[in-house]
């Protein structure tokens, strides 16, 4: 399973990534849009979890812009507004059900991941 | 106290407290990931993996450098709380500068703006409402972020002569920040509660509060 995490908190998105290839997953991660758009030029990720508010390029922007370059992407997004409504919101505006709220439960993302990567593969498990 | 400058305290009030709520929810996300590392690697230890010593003490600095982060936050948050706990008093326009630059950094970081708060000459008493003028100095600041491009730099700066201090928003010296701008009328109703004068900025670029000191 290939992702992609953006994240402009650097401490925060290279624990992620760590602790995520401690896991045997195949984790890049970046905190800058423009540095995410490369990576996946490069290869095309299986899921991208994106933060929702970074600065000069939000999470959705990106979105667009990582699915002109891999269709196949699926996304998590991540954000620290933690109301209800913005949790709504998001939820509509990304047109996902998956949308967490910072700081998140490790274990519920890696669920999340593996939920996405088993729908897209109908249920193979490659990796 | 009008009506409406006391809705406007109340949106600015619930944007101050949002942004830092975001902000402490992201230092917090920080401190969780990386003491989940720490217990991966511990856990890799009991497993008979060879741990890194100087790793984990960095990682302990790390939470440190977050949790001082975020007391940093908070003692912003407090002196942003009391602001409101008397109507006028004696105020250094430099400190009310330093926690207004502050509040506001996350604001312009969005926005790509590098906020930068340029040292006055000396201190600079007003006796003014704290409350009024940081949300003052906000309106400013938000309208000229709408015409700030990304990678500029927005100034604020403040000075004073015989009669009046001036706290300048968006004046840089490189002359690479927004033009004047107007930041509504909420910001003139401000101005006017404040008994202060909205003025352009020199070589017109720019605004700035003047504040009679007498």
């Amino acid at each position: 399973m290939k992702i992609l995490l953006v994240d402009d908190e650097i401490e925060f998105v290279s624990a992620l990534a760590e602790r995520m290839k401690l896991r045997g997953i195949d984790a890049e991660w970046t905190a800058t849009p423009e540095e995410a758009v490369g990576l996946a030029e490069k290869k095309c990720h299986d899921i991208a979890v994106l933060d929702i508010k970074m600065p000069r390029v939000g999470g959705l922007d990106l979105k667009k812009r990582l699915e002109k370059q891999c269709p196949e992407m699926k996304f998590i997004f991540l954000t620290g507004h933690g109301s209800e409504e913005a949790f709504k919101n998001g939820s509509t505006e990304t047109g996902s059900e998956f949308y967490l709220v910072k700081p998140v439960r490790f274990e519920t993302l890696l669920e999340k991941l593996h939920a996405i990567r088993a729908k897209s593969t109908g249920g193979r498990k490659n990796g | 106290m009008d009506e409406d400058i006391e809705s406007t305290g109340l949106v600015f009030f619930g944007k101050v407290t949002a942004s830092i709520s975001h902000e402490l929810k992201n230092r917090m996300a920080i401190i969780n990931e990386q003491a989940g590392l720490l217990e991966d690697l511990v856990l890799m230890a009991e497993r008979g993996v060879e741990i890194d010593l100087a790793r984990l003490n960095r990682l302990s600095g790390a939470v440190k450098t977050q949790v001082a982060m975020g007391d940093r936050i908070l003692r912003n948050m407090n002196r942003f709380a009391h602001s409101v706990d008397s109507p006028r008093r004696s105020v250094d326009i430099r400190s009310l500068l330093d926690l207004t630059t502050a509040l506001a950094a996350r604001l312009a970081t969005l926005k790509g703006v590098n906020l930068e708060l340029y040292p006055g000459p000396e201190a600079v008493e007003v006796n003014t409402s704290p409350f009024l003028l940081m949300n003052l100095i906000w309106l400013l600041i938000e309208a000229a972020l709408r015409e700030s491009e990304p990678g500029s730099e927005l100034v604020l700066s403040f000075e004073k002569d015989k009669e009046a201090a001036f706290i300048g928003i968006g004046n840089g010296l490189e002359g690479k920040t927004a033009g004047v701008f107007s930041a509504g009328k909420e910001a003139d109703s401000l101005a006017s509660a404040l008994g202060a004068e909205l003025v352009s900025g020199d070589q017109n670029r720019g605004m700035r509060i003047r504040l009679s000191i007498a």
